[in-house]
């Protein structure tokens, strides 16, 4: 049995997980116009980013016993996975050096000034100087902090002095999830007493948010509306959220993971299946039979990926089961956004401790019609629930779902 | 009790199965074919290594290559790890309900693509917003997008393979292709009818060579490679070539089982205290995500029916070892 030990977050919407919480509960949204880079003759002009000087100063203040001596805090992806890791280690009262940790982390390191310097270091033309790329690129990857996808795992594993297995799921918007997994499967396995997981998305850069916007994810009215209506596509949010799991009950938060699935569409490249049949399978999986009161649902806000979520879970639940997501609040974490709607579904369930048993309303819904006929969200903020299904969807058809419950 | 049922790999430029009645151009005897190939192939590469060109295309056979719309969005990995599991299917198709589990490199899109963005995006030597929006972006082929996505190793391969079951693309230096071997066998005791995993990576991406001039010393960097390798396993087989007997990570300092073949997988000056029967990298190259899983398909190759060899696999990252035993049963 693995439990969750303890949570931790930093979002758009605070530097920590209560405040993000207290946020969410109040309605509140992190979406706002990009201020970091001009966003004049994009198709979508808003983001959820997170403040870099609010980052370094929590890091300071966190660190303020014991600098970082390396640099590695420089990095975006890896000082928001230090910050959620902290807060949650703390909460989890563990006294363990045998511990994994899985972050989801492929997205947000290929930022422009990156992009640039190297291009610039391989002749800066448009063709490749290999012999000029040998000289000056190893420069240029020492002062971009350029990090592969272990990079923000390995760094929490390095500055915590953990010694369990160290591993980045690379499943585009499902690696916070799978991540989360990896973990509860490391556990069962003996591998590690206890696990770090999550994901981490810091994507708002002109790279890959120009990247998004050409291909038409991204939202023109600026808004992420899931399930609704009138949704046009998703907002690209930064953030990083963790948990810690362990093999035994923790004090603060009686929560544990009862249950987990993974698919493959193996339909497309791009569009997910429109059914949402292996969706389904992967749900269906990861709840065993069981039920939930709460779905914390994928959400983008895309017409296609709300309308195969939407097909799956009317086919499972009907309109019985209040759904929620948390993306047109916080934007699309990318590779994190699984890791925070876990956080979601940990909070439906919980009571008590941080968490105080409460569901999230879905910034941006208000006309239902998710392209499923007879599905309308429900949305139920005060029902007692038990048991909550969360879902992370990647591109190229990877799903996982993770089933969380309550234990009196 | 997991058995595996045939092993498939491309390297550049072998090409080779075993368990199966493969086609023709595969060889008879896997250990042979390979060796006598990537003896040409340590020959060519070590003349292209001083990276003063690009790479040249992965020189496949027409019925293992992505063609097509698909051929723009394929990264060299994901091309490899299309090449390896087709190469697999040809005896016998997959289970729609297997699963499929594959370490993966970091995927990059083509330099001289994003050169062109980068390039068009310039106005008086700097990056300028306003020509990245105007001209940098309308020079980008969207489908190149793909090329940097690493989960699309996994998922070319899982639409080549039309495969449904649980999944995952792990990161790899090597260690994360022994993590995924793990979980495959997970994914089997879960009640999967079959698994395939594997491992499919390049060396040839600028990006790549720098970051390993910079994570290695030169004597440990070998020379970069690149290729795909999968193993296929059940619970329950016919006519298995092989029993997997352990997955796990370990201790570098361990003592190695006395087993009848010793297979290592690191760069040349990490190797163990006992010397190895075979460097896998040798004969391979540095493959990254890819070679853990070449090296338990080279294990398999040069094993005699009912022989035993251990693999250990040290990761180009951490240093961290996994350990992955194989039993060949005919």
């Amino acid at each position: 049995m693995t439990w969750v030990r303890g949570v931790g977050c930093v979002s758009a919407l605070g530097p920590d997980w209560t405040t993000t919480a207290d946020r969410l509960a109040a309605g509140a949204t992190g979406v706002s116009r990009v201020e970091r880079f001009d966003v004049r003759g994009f198709d979508c002009q808003t983001g959820a980013p997170v403040c870099s000087k609010t980052v370094s100063a929590e890091v300071q203040r966190r660190n303020s016993e014991r600098p970082p001596e390396d640099g590695a805090m420089l990095e975006p992806r890896v000082a928001m996975t230090w910050l959620a890791a902290t807060e949650a280690w703390a909460q989890a009262g563990l006294d363990t050096q045998r511990v994994g940790v899985f972050i989801g982390a492929e997205s947000g390191f290929a930022r422009y000034p990156f992009a640039f310097d190297l291009s610039r270091a391989a002749g800066g033309g448009r063709t490749f100087d290999h012999e000029a790329f040998a000289r000056e690129g190893e420069a240029v990857m020492q002062r971009a902090q350029h990090s592969d996808e272990l990079r923000p795992a390995a760094a929490v594993a390095a500055r915590f002095g953990f010694d369990g297995p160290v591993g980045a799921p690379a499943m585009a918007c499902a690696s916070g999830l799978a991540a989360v997994v990896e973990g509860v499967r490391s556990i069962a396995a003996g591998e590690c007493d206890a696990a770090i997981c999550g994901g981490v998305g810091a994507g708002l850069d002109p790279l890959l948010f120009g990247a998004f916007d050409r291909l038409g994810a991204l939202s023109p009215s600026g808004v992420a509306r899931p399930f609704d209506r009138r949704r046009d596509g998703f907002v690209l949010g930064e953030g990083a959220a963790c948990v810690v799991l362990g093999g035994t009950r923790g004090p603060s938060t009686p929560v544990r993971v009862a249950g987990w699935g993974r698919g493959l569409d193996a339909h497309h490249l791009t569009d997910p299946d429109p059914d949402g049949v292996v969706a389904e399978a992967t749900m269906r999986t990861a709840l065993g039979g069981q039920p939930v009161q709460y779905v914390q649902a994928h959400g983008t806000a895309t017409a296609k990926g709300d309308s195969s979520e939407a097909r799956a879970l009317y086919r499972l639940f009907g309109d019985d089961v209040p759904i929620g997501s948390v993306k047109g609040a916080l934007g699309h974490w990318i590779a994190g956004a699984g890791a925070v709607g876990l956080l979601c579904a940990i909070e439906a369930v919980s009571s008590g401790g941080t968490a105080r048993g409460r569901q999230f309303p879905t910034v941006g819904f208000e006309q239902a019609d998710a392209g499923c006929p007879g599905w309308h969200l429900r949305e139920t903020r005060d029902a007692s629930v038990q048991a909550a299904l969360v879902n992370a969807f990647g591109f190229g058809g990877g799903n996982v779902s993770v089933r969380v419950e309550r234990v009196s | 009790m997991t058995f595996i049922v045939s092993a498939s790999g491309v390297s550049v430029p072998a090409i080779f199965c075993d368990g199966s009645a493969g086609p023709a151009r595969v060889a008879a005897d896997p250990v042979d074919h390979i060796l006598r190939d990537n003896t040409v192939a340590l020959g060519r590469l070590a003349r292209a290594l001083p990276i003063a060109r690009d790479p040249a295309p992965i020189d496949l056979p027409e019925d293992l290559r992505v063609d097509g719309r698909g051929a723009k969005a394929v990264s060299r990995a994901a091309a490899l790890s299309v090449a390896a599991i087709r190469l697999m299917l040809q005896a016998e198709p997959a289970d729609p309900s297997a699963a499929l589990f594959v370490g993966v490199g970091a995927s990059g899109v083509e330099r001289a693509e994003l050169d062109r963005v980068v390039g068009s995006s310039r106005v008086d030597g700097a990056f300028s917003l306003p020509a990245f929006r105007r001209r940098g972006l309308r020079s980008f082929n969207p489908l190149r997008t793909f090329q940097s996505l690493p989960s699309f190793t996994l998922c070319h391969a899982a639409i080549e393979a039309s495969v449904h079951g649980p999944g995952e693309a792990t990161f790899s230096r090597g260690l994360g292709t022994v993590m995924a071997l793990a979980d495959a066998c997970d994914a089997l005791e879960d009640g999967a009818p079959e698994a395939f995993i594997g491992g499919a990576d390049t060396g040839h991406h600028p990006i790549t060579r720098i970051e390993r001039t910079r994570e290695a010393s030169v004597a440990d960097l070998g020379w970069l490679s690149e290729g795909a390798a999968f193993l296929r396993l059940r619970s329950v087989a016919e006519r298995p070539i092989g029993r997997l007997l352990e997955a796990r990570l370990c201790d570098g300092s361990e003592p190695v089982p006395p087993d009848d073949l010793f297979v290592v997988d690191a760069p040349r000056s990490t190797l163990p205290p006992r010397v190895a029967d075979v460097d896998a990298q040798a004969v391979f190259g540095a493959t990254l995500a890819a070679s853990p899983a070449l090296a338990w398909c080279l294990a398999l190759a040069r094993l005699d029916v009912s022989g035993v060899a251990t693999i250990r696999t040290r990761d180009a990252a951490s240093g961290a070892w996994g350990h992955v035993r194989i039993e060949r049963l005919r």
